[in-house]
């Protein structure tokens, strides 16, 4: 594989991407105070700032950690990955509706998970021989992607509650902090939360089956009793319970009942994120690079 | 140059005149063909809306433009009035005071709503339907663009134009839109056929609404309104199937009870599954009880919880009037003086012209009286350096008072003394 020299990019660190997503959301939650005509443009400038030097830096960290062995093959760099794609979520989302105050609500979440990246720096990877089946390629991808939708689902189910919430209060119209539509924050929260299920649902199966093969030929899988196999089992069944329930309960289907059960299914999803950081799910033990394989 | 307008608008003129001096799109193309043939020389354009009927008229030259008195004439005429009974009403305008009128006009500060944006496209239309007719010339030009270029700086420059205050257009644009993303596929419900709800369906027309039924306790007039807005009229028996379909229901009708009790709602929400309802009870007494605003999935708002946000509104636009009167007052300013500055322009050059072809004429009798001692180059000169010293100093202050001077009376009175003065013709 061939490297670039990065040059002047070498010197883009964690701290140049997270700051342009505080100003960002420090600029978006100054909208709730006052008008400034130049704000908007200054927002996504800094936004689409930030997703450059994101990338810039997963990039060049991936070409650094392939030379010396596994790149990307740690819960620090999927962190980083998730909010780089919420991140870019966001940009877009915001770009399409820029009267809208949709930055309060997706950009603490991109710095939460940065944070959440520093708070499991100091993990240890995976191992290569750990990141070389096709399972686990499916795992690690199904997963962050399943991760992204299920974070916009979630913000858009919150912007839904808070949206419902004022207009039933007849709360009067605000300047400064207009979100979209009902009929969008439910269609968005519904199709988010639709791909979440299947994605998070392809990287539970995925990591079962990983874990099946793992144990009949080595001894060297997850124990079934582990915290972290419990947890998700249980977040698939509510998944797909309740993935279920909107299909043939018609209420669910609209208004604030979807929105509160995307909540529920986030703070789920968080239990799990938390139980696997702080178990011994991966790193130590068993986990995928799934870049690394991609890139092979 | 003349610039000046007559007119008159719904602040001292009642509808049922203002309908008789009204011009018809066919009638304003008429009328400025008529005004072309009657005052050849002169620029013209009409601006008639249901709130106005405003002529303005210039002309480079004073005398070819028509008088307040014959353009009366003319507008009694052509409507077939008594010109005293249209005397009466209009009011005539001239110089500044027409330009500043024009501005705060086509900026929406002198509408019946403050703010409301029609009243911009219509001075458009006015402009564009007199350049057609060749009706404009460079003063009209410029006043009109110039009026258009300081209803786009008030709109972006103050918040008069993006608070809403009617009750129709906070319903839509303040509520509706905050529920659906789109009108095209929801079924809207008018109950009533009242001034109020046709008012609020041309706004939902306006962003795409199609599927619009109407009903009402009298069938021949929801006939009729969905007839006017293309829409289908329901009896009203059907009203509680109606009901269970809609996406979002105006109700305006004149019932002194509540039409839909909260009892009567409950079986209907039942059939709905919750999804949801934007019911806009526009009615004064109330046609939809309170109570139903407790159902899932409802969000029922009464005319008084839209008055609030009226209300606001308008307290908003108080606020920024003084920035908008302030911006008009630099756009006239501005006006003005680069209308003067083109009036006077032209005069300033003649001025010039004059003294140095005295000066000239005098240097040729000087050095034709000096014979050889003239023949020095340096003498020369310095000779004609003094010389062009003295009239540029002597005519100095005159000039440099005339550019100074940007107001109409002053800068007119200064200019004819100049031209007396100094002999300046034409």
């Amino acid at each position: 594989m061939e490297t670039i020299d990065g040059g002047w990019m070498t010197k883009i660190s964690l701290s140049c991407f997270a700051f342009s997503y505080a100003i960002a959301m420090i600029l978006e939650i100054s909208r709730l105070f006052f008008r400034a005509p130049v704000r908007f443009l200054i927002i996504v400038g800094l936004t689409v700032a930030g997703i450059f030097a994101h990338t810039v830096y997963l990039w060049l960290k991936f070409q650094k950690d392939f030379s010396g062995g596994t790149p990307m093959s740690s819960w620090y760099d999927w962190c980083l990955m998730v909010s780089l794609a919420v991140a870019v979520i966001y940009a877009i989302i915001a770009i399409k509706k820029n009267e809208n105050s949709i930055g309060i609500f997706f950009l603490p979440l991109i710095l939460l998970l940065i944070l959440v990246a520093l708070f499991v720096k100091d993990q240890d990877a995976f191992t290569q021989s750990e990141a070389t089946s096709i399972w686990a390629i499916t795992h690690g991808i199904s997963l962050l992607f399943g991760t992204s939708a299920m974070i916009v689902a979630f913000v858009a189910g919150v912007m839904y509650l808070v949206h419902a919430f004022r207009l039933k209060k007849k709360l009067p119209p605000r300047v400064g902090f207009r979100l979209p539509s009902l009929e969008w924050l439910e269609q968005c929260n519904r199709f988010s939360l639709f791909f979440a299920t299947a994605l998070i649902g392809a990287g539970l199966v995925s990591g079962a089956i990983m874990n099946i093969l793992q144990n009949s030929e080595s001894q060297s899988g997850i124990p079934w009793s582990n915290s972290v196999i419990i947890s998700s089992a249980i977040l698939l069944l509510w998944l797909i319970i309740i993935t279920v329930f909107e299909a043939l309960y018609k209420p669910a289907r609209q208004g604030r009942k979807i929105a509160y059960l995307t909540v529920a299914s986030f703070v789920f999803l968080a239990m799990v994120l938390c139980f696997v950081f702080m178990a011994e799910h991966a790193g130590q033990n068993q986990q995928v690079s799934c870049l690394w394989e991609a890139w092979q | 140059m003349k610039l000046q307008m007559i007119g008159c608008s719904h602040h001292h003129t009642n509808l049922a005149f203002r309908e008789k001096l009204a011009f018809q799109p066919n009638q304003v193309v008429e009328a400025l063909a008529k005004m072309r043939a009657a005052f050849p020389q002169a620029e013209a354009v009409l601006l008639s809306t249901c709130n106005r009927v405003e002529i303005y008229t210039a002309a480079e030259n004073e005398e070819n433009c028509p008088s307040a008195l014959q353009l009366i004439n003319f507008v009694a005429n052509y409507h077939g009035l008594a010109p005293d009974e249209v005397a009466a009403e209009l009011q005539s305008l001239d110089g500044e005071d027409a330009v500043r009128h024009l501005f705060t006009t086509a900026a929406s500060l002198d509408s019946m709503v403050i703010g409301e944006a029609q009243i911009l496209s219509q001075v458009k239309q006015a402009y564009d339907m007199a350049n057609e007719g060749e009706n404009t010339g460079p003063l009209t030009h410029s006043s009109f663009q110039a009026a258009m270029r300081v209803a786009k700086r008030v709109q972006t420059e103050t918040n008069i134009h993006r608070k809403r205050v009617s009750i129709p257009s906070v319903a839509v644009a303040d509520y509706a839109s905050q529920f659906f993303e789109r009108f095209d596929d929801k079924v809207i419900l008018v109950i009533g056929a009242g001034e109020m709800g046709e008012e609020t369906l041309q706004y939902l027309i306006d962003k795409d609404a199609q599927d619009i039924r109407i009903t009402n306790r009298n069938h021949q007039r929801a006939v009729d309104l969905a007839t006017k807005i293309t829409g289908t009229a329901v009896g009203w028996e059907k009203l509680d199937e109606l009901l269970i379909e809609a996406d979002l229901i105006v109700s305006t009708t004149g019932a002194t009870e509540p039409i839909i009790t909260a009892d009567a709602f409950r079986s209907i929400s039942e059939k709905r599954h919750q999804q949801p309802l934007f019911i806009l009870d526009l009615a004064v007494p109330r046609d939809f009880d309170p109570a139903i605003a407790g159902f899932i999935g409802v969000y029922l708002y009464s005319i008084d919880d839209l008055q609030a946000v009226c209300d606001r509104n308008r307290k908003a636009r108080e606020r920024d009037w003084p920035k908008a009167e302030q911006i008009i007052d630099e756009e006239v300013k501005r006006f003005m003086t680069d209308l003067y500055r083109r009036v006077t322009g032209p005069w300033i050059g003649r001025l010039k012209q004059q003294a140095n072809e005295i000066k000239a004429a005098e240097l040729e009798r000087l050095y034709n009286k000096l014979g050889n001692t003239a023949d020095d180059p340096k003498i020369r000169k310095e000779i004609e350096v003094t010389l062009s010293r003295v009239v540029n100093k002597l005519l100095h202050p005159p000039l440099e008072s005339l550019r100074e001077e940007m107001g109409p009376e002053e800068s007119s009175g200064l200019l004819d003394a100049l031209k007396k003065l100094f002999q300046l013709k034409d």
